[in-house]
């Protein structure tokens, strides 16, 4: 039973990590889209083009990790609980 | 009764309706309504873990401009604060929400000419200073921005496609403003986002003749 909850925290860490590298390893903000620069060749305007795309930032991970924690000492809390 | 000949005639005519032109030329009125999405404000607020930054890309409004006369620039330019752009979607619920924007109330920043000066013209550019009212949640305040204008004679052609005929104006600033000068959040939040904005403007008029 421990060890269940021991390798779900552990497989929450490293899921988090994986999708975090994966979307570029971005130290802000999670977002939901991306600026993209363009320029007009004519007025030679640099704009930005937003496309959607998911990113996750620092925030997820912060949040994976205390899903881990709390999957990791779950049993121990259910002991003093009881 | 002395002949006058006719070639000297001619130049007469000719040089005498440049001289009226001259007299007379009126500024082009420049119209910033842009379909293609180019023209755009973009924002930037400094915060401790990323800075804020977004961009809005309904921008309008009419500039009256003459490029033998800069100083006489005029006109009033409109961003539609609803297509406020942020990365992320909780960011930009609050800032289009009440306690910031508030854009359902407030759909509108404007930026209006009431002076120019310091104009210096170059090979390439334009360059002038700005006094207007700017216009932000409804609060309204005299400010003087850095502006870098463009002109581009006869460039509408390229840009439509041969669509159109005519000139282009590209308007270019950079300044910053007080947020609490615009009940955004006065005073509230400072260490969470900086009490000032960066705004930055790049925009395109066209003058179809």
């Amino acid at each position: 039973m421990k060890k269940s909850f021991r390798y779900s925290s552990i497989f929450i860490v490293i899921t988090s990590l994986v999708l975090w590298i994966a979307t570029g390893a971005h130290t802000g903000w999670s977002k939901s889209r991306i600026a993209i620069e363009r320029i007009d060749p004519v007025t030679e305007i640099a704009y930005p083009v937003y496309q959607e795309k998911w990113v996750f930032g620092v925030d997820f991970l912060v949040v994976s990790i205390l899903c881990s924690l709390i999957v990791r000492f779950l049993p121990n809390l259910i002991k003093i609980i009881k | 009764m002395k002949k006058i000949p006719l070639n000297k005639l001619i130049v007469f005519i000719i040089i005498s309706s440049f001289a009226h032109y001259s007299t007379t030329a009126k500024p082009a009125s420049f119209n910033f309504k842009d379909p293609k999405g180019v023209n755009h404000a973009t924002f930037n607020l400094d915060a401790p873990l990323e800075s804020i930054s977004g961009s809005a890309s309904g921008v309008s409004g009419m500039v009256l401009f003459d490029p033998k006369n800069p100083e006489k620039l005029s006109g009033k330019i409109t961003i539609d604060a609803r297509t406020l752009t942020v990365p992320n979607d909780s960011m930009q619920k609050h800032l289009h929400g009440s306690q910031w924007l508030d854009t359902k109330k407030y759909p509108s920043i404007t930026f209006t000419v009431n002076n120019v000066s310091g104009v210096s013209i170059s090979e390439k550019n334009i360059k002038l200073q700005i006094t207007g009212t700017f216009t932000l949640k409804g609060n309204i305040k005299e400010i003087i921005v850095p502006v870098e204008l463009v002109y581009l004679p006869k460039k509408l052609a390229v840009r439509s496609n041969g669509k159109m005929k005519g000139d282009l104006l590209v308007i270019r600033s950079q300044f910053t403003i007080d947020r609490s000068d615009f009940s955004i959040k006065p005073g509230q939040h400072l260490d969470k986002v900086s009490p000032s904005i960066d705004i930055k403007l790049a925009i395109a008029g066209y003058f179809e003749k």
